[in-house]
């Protein structure tokens, strides 16, 4: 297969292969000792649209069924769901986006998103990962409420009865919720909640217009809460939104976006004292690296103090609200060590951090970031990489080294 | 059920690890540096110098000079090949080779002294073309050079065509300068 | 340190490139140029497979005098690109196109006759 350098030229490559991709990941996995480590990865991807054939059919509403399958038909112009403008791949230099299809997979074996899965996660020394999907990550910009609805339908019953039940429990899923429509993320909370997997429901932030804090969605945290689910917000880009159409390059709308979107609606879960309504719903914020929270944190507690009368629900600061959230780690800005070291503190990461490698989008992590890190204890070394998922998600340890760390650092808990 | 999180104690400034991993590269650098002097050993070292300085007495074996340790040949595998990157090919089609055809037929007019084998109409028509036909590939980035080699037209075939072109359009030299430098073309 | 062979020169066109394990090293030996370049294949960020991925000219933006943008360029500076996420290195140094100090190991290149070894 070729791939396209500058002015033209080719460059011929093998088809993909994620386990060879990744065998330095394998080397850094034994050399470290992974495999007696329970590492939980909780952001992890696949490409939904390639599915889109299986997933489509589980829509509801025949007529918009007929309209999704139709415009995937061979000459059908139509666009199911959106999608943003960007160069994820950096013009192929992260290859492994041009030659994702040359990979090949076993037709005989578990669906091709598992076998996938399998490959990465053995590879990172990754016991269970979080599947979110790609491009419906973008679900909140289409202008079709009933659309969002119906997709989000579809890849929930899809993900929970076609994909999951063949990865072997390795795989979960935190599910995506049709945040423009209340009921009907009440609704799937309802049907979906109990399925083997799921462990909760996931928002997408990149939205035009949402209010985490309106009452519409009261009952909808409720529902999770009562649960024992865990409640996520994953962040993305919008280059197309007003905000970013300055941005001329990819880069600026990317680290801007994805840090954005999570502090806009963390900022409004705080200040209109959700934590205070619902203590024992987990909340996790997902993929807007680290260094938004110390300036968050800074910003809005400088704030409380001067406007008390605009949060009245909040008893103590908003960045103590903060610390009882909980943050998935990628991508980590290892750039200042010392500031590195400052936000761990301020966030307290020992219990409030989760590892994700977001893989296999272009800028994804090892669980060697996390190890690595210098000014690390060992008990938040584990935590961080999976002892806090192990009772967050009720993910049991996979050996008996794993399940003595847990031990070892106070984990550990029987499910 | 209740939240998994147990209660928190203030977030305090985390203790710097004793045993830091270090990075999987550091560790093979270390790994690949030289054995150190052709194998010997600090006693080795010692009882040889002991050995200069003090005269070796017979039979002495710390003045024999320890065998050296000959580095054992590494195993050299190839893991992968990887070949060059290759311009893209533009496949020849059949306009092309009738355009090659008729150039060459021009070129043998040409060089027999008939100068005037096109009318100045025929002339016209096939500069305008070329000219459209070059300025869009240069502009969508597919750059090549205009003729073949250096010694394919003199340099005064280019600077009578140029200032022709130049001429048709009432462009000025300095003109073409300004613009060169901030298209960047 | 010993030579150690890893192939034919005439084995090489310009371009090509290899990925030999010597020993507990992995290497990347390039020809560009007529040259040849080896350095080591983890790279600096997490420990990718730096020599694996794409070769491609490096991209410079152009300043007209007056300080406005003429925008992106390919130059005829050469790079290769760690496929993991994009880390770019100089062909001829190694070294990371924006940070020079960020600079994999460079491995000496030594060929006799149509022999190409590799100091490691
Ligand atoms: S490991 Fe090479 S760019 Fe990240």
């Amino acid at each position: 297969m070729d791939l396209i350098a500058d002015r033209g030229r080719r460059v011929q490559v093998d088809e993909l292969n994620t386990s060879k991709l990744l065998a330095h990941a394998a080397k850094q996995t034994r050399d470290k000792g992974f495999d007696d480590v329970l590492i939980v990865d909780v952001d992890a991807h696949h490409y939904e649209n390639e599915s889109f054939g299986e997933i489509l059919p589980f829509m509801e509403n025949e007529v918009l069924k007929q309209l999704a399958i139709a415009s995937r038909a061979k000459g059908g112009r139509g666009n199911v769901a959106p999608s943003g403008f960007g160069y994820q791949d950096m013009g192929g230099r992260v290859t492994r986006y041009p030659l994702r299809s040359s990979e090949k997979t076993d037709a005989n074996g578990p669906h091709r998103d598992v076998q996938l899965g399998n490959r990465w996660m053995d590879a990172m020394g990754v016991d269970y990962s979080c599947l979110f999907p790609t491009g419906m990550l973008s679900i909140g910009l289409h202008p079709q409420k009933e659309m969002e609805v119906e997709l989000c339908w579809a890849y929930n019953r899809w993900v929970t009865e076609k994909a999951l039940p063949e990865s072997g429990g390795r795989l979960f899923t935190m599910l995506c919720l049709p945040f423009s429509d209340a009921d009907e993320c009440l609704r799937q909370v309802e049907t979906f909640g109990h399925r083997p997997g799921v462990r909760g429901f996931m928002v997408t932030t990149v939205r035009p217009k949402m209010g985490v804090q309106d009452n519409a969605y009261m009952k909808v945290y409720r529902a999770i809460e009562e649960r024992g689910l865990v409640l996520s917000f994953h962040s993305g880009p919008s280059w197309g939104d007003h905000t970013f159409q300055s941005c001329n390059r990819f880069l600026s709308a990317h680290a801007l976006g994805f840090s954005w979107y999570n502090i806009l609606h963390c900022t409004n879960w705080v200040v209109n004292g959700m934590g205070e309504r619902f203590p024992k719903l987990p909340v996790l914020w997902i993929e807007a690296g680290l260094s938004w929270i110390p300036f968050v944190m800074q910003r809005i507690d400088h704030e409380y103090m001067l406007r008390p009368s605009e949060c009245p629900l909040l008893k103590k600061k908003p960045s103590d609200y903060m610390r009882d959230m909980f943050y998935s780690v990628q991508p980590m800005e290892i750039q200042d060590m010392g500031a590195l070291e400052t936000t761990f503190r301020m966030m307290d990461a020992e219990n409030s951090l989760l590892y994700a490698s977001d893989y296999p989008h272009w800028d994804f992590d090892l669980p060697s970031t996390i190890w690595d890190l210098p000014f690390l204890t060992d008990k938040a070394r584990h935590n961080i990489l999976g002892g806090t998922a192990h009772r967050l998600f009720k993910l049991p340890p996979r050996n008996e080294a794993q399940k003595q760390n847990l031990i070892k650092y106070g984990n550990y808990q029987e499910f | 059920m209740s939240s998994p999180r147990t209660k928190k104690a203030a977030p305090k400034a985390a203790k710097p690890s004793t045993k830091a991993a270090k990075p999987a590269i550091k560790a093979s650098r270390a790994a690949s540096k030289p054995a150190s002097d052709e194998g010997m050993t600090g006693r080795d070292k010692a009882n040889f110098i002991k050995a200069m300085m003090e005269g070796i007495a017979p039979k002495d074996a710390s003045g024999k000079r320890p065998p050296i340790k000959v580095e054992a040949p590494k195993k050299v595998e190839i893991l992968r090949k990887i070949s060059a990157p290759t311009p893209v090919e533009r496949k020849s089609n059949p306009l092309s080779d009738e355009a090659l055809k008729f150039a060459a037929r021009l070129e043998e007019k040409f060089a027999n002294g008939d100068f005037e084998a096109l009318t100045p109409e025929a002339t016209q028509a096939l500069m305008t073309a070329i000219c459209k036909l070059y300025s869009a590939n240069a502009e969508a980035g597919n750059k090549f050079p205009v003729v073949k080699d250096r010694f394919s037209v003199t340099g005064t075939d280019a600077m009578i065509l140029c200032g022709a072109l130049l001429k048709a359009v009432d462009l000025q030299v300095f003109e073409l300068g300004m613009w060169q430098s901030w298209s960047g073309i | 340190m010993a030579e150690q062979f890893i192939g034919k020169a005439s084995e090489f066109k310009d371009g090509d490139r290899q990925i030999v394990r010597i020993g507990e090293d992995e290497i990347g030996v390039f020809k560009h140029e007529g040259a040849f370049y080896a350095y080591s294949n983890f790279c600096l960020h997490q420990g990718g497979p730096a020599c694996e991925g794409l070769t491609i000219a490096n991209v410079e933006e152009r300043l007209r005098p007056d300080k406005t943008s003429m925008g992106l360029h390919f130059t005829d500076q050469m790079n290769f690109v760690c496929p993991w996420h994009g880390y770019e290195y100089d062909m001829k140094t190694g070294c990371h196109v924006k940070d020079k100090s960020v600079k994999l190991r460079k491995y000496d290149v030594v060929t006799k006759g149509n022999d190409v070894y590799v100091v490691a």
